[in-house]
């Protein structure tokens, strides 16, 4: 069984009239990169300020590394966190903000900044201030910050913002990295679905404060898929027939009523006269096949379209 | 705790503002030095309350044969030359006397400790990793409050020794005395340290920071005197700070001691619980 990292039941954030977030369950495990994706002001965010103690939450609870309450407390000295904008002290070195950070957590060795900084690639530019510092070089010193004590779990806030399609690429290696090899636990927020699909292993869709759906890889490439989408009553026999009569063993039964196929050589309709003549009721058939970009718009609902 | 004002110094060490404050500071002391008077902000002390219980002390110099007009026609270095060699009188004592000059200091202080940690986003760094906001603010209180005694006491060694070297040990107090009456207006000097940091937890930007705590001070006075024509209690003004640091400085009653004290004591709990409640419930962005 996989080591849960931080899980969230029933978790509530209100602000007066607004529901930022509505009763979220989200369960993070070891290794995991975990992306949460939702347009700007879905809750994102405020998911990531209530774990990490930014902001208080109005209801539920949240574990992380299995404990709740006030002993979670004493487990966020193993997170690392990028919330919403790199912010530093901009009248200082990229060095020495990270060493007034260091001496904070009361970090003794100083390789461990030069580590951090060496993995974003910011070492040529160490004594350069911060406030001269370009929107990529500020998110790349704020993931070096996040890394810097070598944390277990890792929260970044759209932590592409800013960067260059070479540092993005460099970014996903180095998070794919840590997890293999150090087994950190990313939750990496974006709005960029196509970018957080090809670094995470896991998706939490989420819109206006709603956890709309968590799914896998694999089932969201499942769900995005081009096949034939089979509606019945009796998936149970349907199931039966397509793998024995039509050879087929790549399709999935997605509910009661619901088969998908993702072999694209079968027609539908010989299909459907396979079923009927078996006398399983077919009350549709069709070929589907999305997007990642229309499958979010999907689970989101057409007036967001 | 520890690990936190550790962080603290070694960024007030690389912040401007911290060596500004210095040189300010230095300055006035200079100019204090130099003009052997002392400049003072806020109220002025011969219009105060009456204080029967104070042991005041008089100076005689040539001044108080002269005339005002005879006074404001002297040159500099004749002024400073009879001034030199008054008696009674003790300038790096009276410098003291006027530490409520330091409130401007110490603004400098609080900007650079809270205000800018919380104006600009960096707390977060911090409240998000394992440090909690009690302990976060705890300790930013803390620091502040040994910055703003350092200073204090770096003040008095200052114009005590300026005061000997350019001026002359005839119009110098014992360091003792003055080394005495300093420690004796700490609680003043923390309640001053404590309605800062209390400002600076309410607000949270160093614009608005700045915009309430500078004019702080006179409006806090003209509140008072307003209190005062109203009520008719003259003796509220023994206890407004400015009025309480510079009374420390002349040999106050033991029950004045106690009365300061405690109003101090009252300021101090005051500001640091509503900026305690303030911060805790704060959302940081």
């Amino acid at each position: 069984m996989r080591e849960i990292v931080m899980q969230t039941t029933g978790l509530t954030k209100r602000y007066r009239d607004l529901t930022a977030l509505d009763h979220a369950d989200m369960t993070v495990y070891k290794k995991d990169i975990y992306g949460l994706i939702g347009r700007n002001g879905a809750g994102k965010t405020t998911i990531m300020k209530v774990i990490t103690g930014l902001t208080e939450s109005s209801g539920g609870e949240f574990r992380l590394f299995g404990k709740s309450g006030s002993d979670a407390d004493s487990e966020k000295k193993r997170i690392g966190c990028l919330i919403e904008n790199p912010a530093f002290f901009g009248s200082m070195t990229a060095y020495q903000n990270l060493k007034y950070y260091a001496l904070q957590k009361g970090i003794t060795d100083e390789k461990q900044i030069d580590k951090a900084l060496d993995l974003v690639d910011l070492t040529g530019v160490k004594n350069k201030k911060f406030r001269k510092f370009s929107l990529g070089m500020k998110q790349r010193l704020g993931i070096a910050l996040a890394v810097m004590d070598n944390p277990d779990l890792v929260i970044l806030d759209e932590p592409i913002n800013g960067l260059d399609p070479i540092g993005i690429s460099e970014l996903r290696e180095t998070f794919r990295k840590m997890s293999s090899e150090r087994g950190v636990t990313f939750i990496i927020s974006s709005h960029i679905l196509s970018e957080l699909y090809m670094v995470a292993n896991r998706f939490l869709f989420i819109d206006k404060g709603k956890i709309l759906k968590e799914i896998t890889k694999e089932e969201l490439d499942l769900e995005c898929m081009r096949c034939h989408v089979v509606k019945t009553d009796d998936t149970k026999n349907a199931a039966v027939i397509i793998e024995k009569d039509l050879g087929i063993t790549n399709y999935k039964v997605i509910d009661s009523g619901e088969i998908r196929i993702y072999d694209e050589n079968i027609r539908p309709d010989e299909i459907n006269k396979l079923l009927v003549r078996n006398n399983v009721n077919v009350s549709g058939i069709y070929e589907t096949g999305i997007s990642l970009e229309d499958y979010f718009k999907s689970l989101v609902g057409e007036e967001r379209s | 705790m520890i690990n936190i004002i550790k962080a603290d110094i070694y960024r007030l060490l690389r912040t401007k503002t911290f060596y500004i404050a210095i040189a300010v500071m230095l300055f006035m002391i200079f100019l204090s030095i130099y003009n052997v008077e002392v400049g003072c902000i806020g109220l002025n002390m011969n219009g105060a309350a009456p204080f029967p219980e104070q042991q005041t002390e008089t100076m005689h110099s040539e001044l108080e044969n002269m005339s005002l007009d005879e006074i404001a026609d002297l040159s500099l270095s004749e002024y400073r030359r009879i001034m030199l060699n008054a008696e009674n009188y003790e300038l790096d004592k009276n410098i003291i006397a006027e530490n409520i000059n330091l409130y401007y200091i110490f603004i400098f202080i609080a900007v650079a400790v809270i205000a800018s940690d919380l104006s600009s986003g960096c707390v977060k760094n911090t409240l998000s990793s394992s440090i909690g906001r009690n302990k976060y603010f705890f300790s930013k209180i803390i620091f502040s409050h040994i910055c703003c005694v350092v200073i204090l006491f770096a003040n008095t060694f200052l114009s005590y020794f300026a005061n000997r070297i350019f001026n002359s040990a005839n119009i110098s107090a014992e360091l003792g005395l003055l080394l005495k009456i300093t420690a004796m207006q700490i609680p003043a000097i923390l309640a001053l340290a404590s309605i800062l940091t209390g400002i600076a937890f309410i607000v949270k930007k160093t614009s608005i920071f700045n915009t309430i705590a500078i004019p702080f001070i006179m409006l806090a006075q003209l509140l008072l005197m307003g209190i005062v024509r109203i009520s008719g209690v003259d003796n509220i003004m023994n206890y407004e700070l400015q009025v309480i640091i510079n009374r420390l400085a002349h040999d106050p009653t033991k029950e004045y001691i106690i009365k300061s004290y405690a109003v101090c004591a009252v300021i101090i709990i005051v500001t640091d619980i509503i900026g305690y409640i303030c911060f805790k419930r704060s959302e940081i962005k």
